[in-house]
């Protein structure tokens, strides 16, 4: 499972240098396996961030966040299917709340919420690669 | 007067008589007539008695087409539910042991009457989903080179390739290994029934009709014999701990098809291709 983390690691540096996201393919199975892309708000300027999820055999789920070139693997990523709602928190960083929009589309699905950190918060989005 | 009356009696009784024999032979020739057409009706709904399996020149079952006939398959069941051709031991969709992200994903395709189906997009069918198609398919046996073809029918061109050489199945969890569409195969024969085991899916398909989801867990047990030669029998056993929380089984049968779609008497799949890269998918819907 580390080797896997690892070269999603390197895809996303790779995706990184594209400077922008594009679309694959449709992803149909686990809604949050997968990479995302997009911008957490932080003092009113957007930050890039790049997300990887993947699904484990138990339903856990590990990931990642690539932000400003640094990795935090995350903790406690749960998924609400009864609202499609997410929520996960980086390792002695910030936690994110959001919700599943375009559940459905191969193109334009998306996590939109909030990311916050004691009293600093902020949007955070991002859209499935 | 006496004579003329007595004359009159005896005549009304012998044609009271021949009346009655008439109607005796009239109801005789009714009786038979009936019996002669239960006979009929009887022998018109008696099943026609079933063609024999083809087999190919070394004894093996031939599950696709032979020598001087014509067809392909075509109309068939689901692996869930209890419909026409699919097996009366089907689970019911809410018997289908679905982990809870599985049945909420499931419930909001069927609420978006299966708009989001990639294959509506022209994106390649699944496993079960090449063989549960309104296009048909046909399979190709090449026992020589190890290999079954099952050639899909529809818009998405697709085939996918069946080694019967009992070949090892890639490990789904080492990074190198790449999902695929129709997966990594490795079969064996039991007797007259295909035995496919298969894995190393990805999860840009539905791999089953009406959209319930796998996940790159997934791990196919498939079994496809043919009972006569107008049915293909197939059975899927799906274990993917990602999407259900234990294996589940499930079949249907595949009627062979004489005719082309349009009714034509060839008996020959059209041709047919989708349009790849459709850009006016917001307006699709599946079903």
């Amino acid at each position: 499972m580390k080797q896997l983390m690892r070269k999603r690691f390197a895809a996303l540096l790779g995706v990184l240098t594209l400077c922008g996201s594009f679309v694959v393919q449709g992803q149909e199975g686990y809604p949050l396996e997968g990479t995302w892309s997009g911008e957490r708000q932080v003092n009113g300027k957007d930050s890039r961030v790049l997300l990887s999820l993947t699904l484990q055999r138990d339903q856990s789920v590990i990931g990642f966040v690539i932000e400003n070139g640094k990795r935090q693997p995350l903790q406690n990523v749960q998924l609400r299917p009864e609202s499609w709602t997410v929520s996960f928190t980086l390792e002695g960083g910030y936690q994110v709340e959001g919700k599943i929009e375009n559940l459905g589309s191969f193109s334009e699905r998306k996590i939109v919420g909030k990311w916050s950190q004691g009293s600093d918060n902020g949007n955070f989005a991002v859209k499935m690669n | 007067m006496k004579g003329t009356m007595m004359r009159d009696v005896m005549m009304k009784g012998t044609a009271m008589k021949q009346a009655r024999k008439a109607l005796v032979a009239a109801l005789g020739v009714w009786a038979l007539l009936g019996a002669a057409n239960a006979v009929q009706a009887a022998a018109q709904e008696a099943p026609k008695p079933a063609k024999a399996t083809p087999r190919l020149g070394n004894g093996q079952v031939n599950l696709g087409l032979s020598a001087g006939e014509k067809g392909f398959w075509g109309n068939s069941g689901s692996i869930y539910g209890r419909g026409r051709l699919s097996h009366r031991s089907n689970l019911l969709l809410e018997e289908l042991p679905f982990q809870p992200w599985a049945k909420a994903l499931y419930d909001y395709r069927a609420a978006n009457r299966q708009s989001d189906d990639p294959h509506s997009r022209c994106m390649p069918p699944g496993p079960t989903r090449l063989v549960e198609t309104v296009n048909g398919f046909e399979i190709l046996q090449m026992p020589d080179l190890n290999r079954v073809y099952f050639v899909f029918g529809g818009g998405p061109r697709t085939w996918r390739v069946v080694y019967t050489d009992s070949r090892p199945l890639p490990d789904i969890d080492d990074p190198d290994t790449i999902g695929t569409y129709q997966g990594y195969t490795s079969a064996h024969w039991e007797g007259d029934t295909l035995v496919v085991e298969s894995t190393g899916y990805n999860d840009r398909t539905w791999f089953a009709q009406g959209g319930i989801p796998h996940t790159r867990f997934l791990h196919l047990t498939e079994r496809f014999s043919r009972p006569d030669f107008d049915t293909l029998s197939y059975e899927v056993t799906v274990d993917d701990p990602g999407a259900y929380t234990k294996p589940w089984t499930g079949g249907f049968d595949v009627s062979w098809t004489y005719k082309s779609w349009d009714g034509g008497d060839e008996g020959e799949i059209r041709e047919y291709f989708c349009q790849d890269d459709n850009n006016d998918v917001l307006h699709m819907y599946g079903n």
